[in-house]
């Protein structure tokens, strides 16, 4: 059976992209995931990730590739969109992988440059009420939105802003993910 | 690579044998775990691998390949007698290219004349069938262990590698570690192997398989120093328990005889085993490679080397 590579950066994308493939009822069998623990890992070549994975694809055992990664913010090292956009490009053709792949790369999609990561994303899928409450708190509190640890969000997001279901999968936010999978999905046939 | 491991074999293209065309392979390091479905070819891979390894001159390649089919065909040799000849003959053609050596080997027939051609880079010999005389040049510390597991006589030509490094009590030790029932083995007569139990010598046939196969392997790590050992499935009758322990005896002692070993499997279990044994050892020299038919129904070799198995296993791929 051909297989569809996933890779993404840590546990929560893995846990989301699970969570989300189930949602649109896509058939989760048909996924390998590949971990490559942090976003640098997408930019070398040599990662183990990288060579077995190209072993699969020239043996047929793999037909579609999807990358996952965070935009992080304009002022990081290969932060923000475009940024993470070109450098992902040009790694995906040195590969050999043009045309068997697509990419997602998570953002807050409230931010003007489209930065931020998963958790971010996250966040920004919740009610409008709770999410101004938590912007507020954050501003208070003087929690640095840009340099602050993705972790705290994801705390957040787990314990106060959405405590009843684990993900809001049917938020507007995360129909460009979803489509990406759904297209996805479908070229692997 | 070091004069040490210069012997190597690290890559092979089968150009043609069996079920092999235009076939490559490469990546091969100390210790390597061949795995793929039933009837891929993983036999065959390591028989052309011995081949190549073995065909240092005429006739030892000649010998190379009659061993080969000799030992597929050892229980119905032994009910319908055996004619040497032709079992070089059921080998039609081989033809590999390693790092190594190039060699070939095929029979034509012609006008009624037949031919056996022999070649190792490019240094070609042509002999009558008329006038061929098998003359058989073993190379003591190249072994083949095939799934049907040694013979007496084979497991006691391998001891006297034990006798000559002076561990008679590591192995006695190890199969202790296998069977703590098991007090000690030795070669009794310098023939019949045997173990003591419970105070009592007891033929090891006695015991299952798995023992034999534990013992022959230690025994031919030693036998095939600054050389080449071949097994084929090499969990044949073993308890998955023993696994670990395997696997850190022949990483353990491959270095310290400097034996490149080749395996097969198709146990998850084992290649589990060797993956966790390698990564605790830090044990770097070692690869894994899968054979698989792509969509267009050719045979492929996928290998591994220690960074790909250790994220591979970490990730849960499903790498056999």
């Amino acid at each position: 059976m051909t297989k569809i590579a996933i890779l993404h950066e840590g546990v929560l994308d893995k846990k989301v992209i699970e969570g989300l493939i189930k949602h649109i009822e896509l058939d989760e069998k048909l996924i390998v995931f590949y971990s490559m623990g942090v976003k640098s890992n997408f930019f070398d070549k040599k990662h183990p990730a990288y060579i077995s994975l190209s072993l699969s694809v020239e043996n047929d055992e793999i037909n579609k590739v999807f990358f996952i990664l965070d935009a992080d913010n304009c002022d990081k090292n290969q932060g923000g969109m475009i940024k993470t956009q070109e450098k992902l490009q040009v790694m995906i053709k040195s590969l050999g992988f043009e045309s068997i792949s697509r990419f997602y790369i998570t953002h807050d999609p409230r931010t003007k440059d489209k930065e931020g990561f998963i958790e971010s994303l996250l966040l920004s899928t919740i009610p409008e009420e709770k999410m101004n409450c938590i912007d507020r708190f954050l501003e208070c509190t003087g929690f640095d939105k840009k340099g602050g640890d993705k972790s705290t969000y994801e705390r957040i997001y787990k314990n106060i802003a959405h405590p009843l279901s684990p993900y809001n999968f049917d938020h507007i936010h995360f129909n460009e993910l979803k489509t990406q999978l759904t297209q996805l999905f479908a070229e692997s046939k | 690579m070091t004069a040490i491991t210069a012997h190597f074999l690290t890559d092979i293209e089968i150009k043609q044998f069996k079920c092999f065309t235009d076939f490559k392979a490469s990546g091969f390091e100390r210790v390597n775990l061949i795995s793929g479905k039933n009837n891929v070819g993983k036999t065959a891979f390591m028989e052309a691998c011995y081949i190549n390894t073995y065909s240092i001159n005429v006739n030892s390649m000649a010998t190379a390949i009659h061993s080969i089919k000799f030992m597929r065909e050892n229980l119905n040799i032994l009910f319908n007698g055996h004619d040497s000849i032709k079992i070089l003959d059921s080998t039609k053609i081989y033809v590999s290219k390693s790092n190594l050596r190039e060699i070939e080997f095929h029979i034509t027939e012609k006008d009624a004349i037949k031919e056996y051609i022999f070649s190792i880079n490019s240094d070609l010999v042509t002999i009558n069938a008329k006038e061929l005389n098998l003359i058989f040049e073993y190379i003591n510390n190249i072994k083949f262990i095939d799934n049907f597991g040694w013979s007496d006589n084979d497991l006691a030509r391998a001891y006297e590698a034990i006798q000559k490094h002076e561990k008679e009590t590591d192995l006695s030790a190890l199969v202790q570690e296998f069977d703590d029932s098991i007090d000690s083995f030795k070669l009794i007569g310098g023939t019949k192997p045997q173990c003591k139990t419970k105070g009592e010598w007891r033929d090891i046939t006695e015991f299952g398989d798995g023992l034999r196969h534990y013992i022959s392997i230690i025994c031919a790590l030693y036998t095939c120093e600054n050389s080449y050992l071949f097994i084929d499935e090499i969990d044949n009758g073993i308890y998955y328990d023993h696994f670990d322990r395997l696997w850190k005896i022949i990483f353990t002692l491959s270095k310290k005889t400097n034996c490149q070993v080749f395996a097969t499997t198709h146990s998850k279990e084992m290649l589990e085993s060797f993956a966790r044994v390698a990564k605790k050892l830090d044990e770097q020299d070692i690869s894994y490679t899968r054979l698989v038919k792509n969509k267009n129904q050719e045979l492929k070799s996928i290998t591994f080397d220690y960074a790909v198995i250790k994220y591979s296993t970490e990730n849960e791929h499903e790498v056999r």
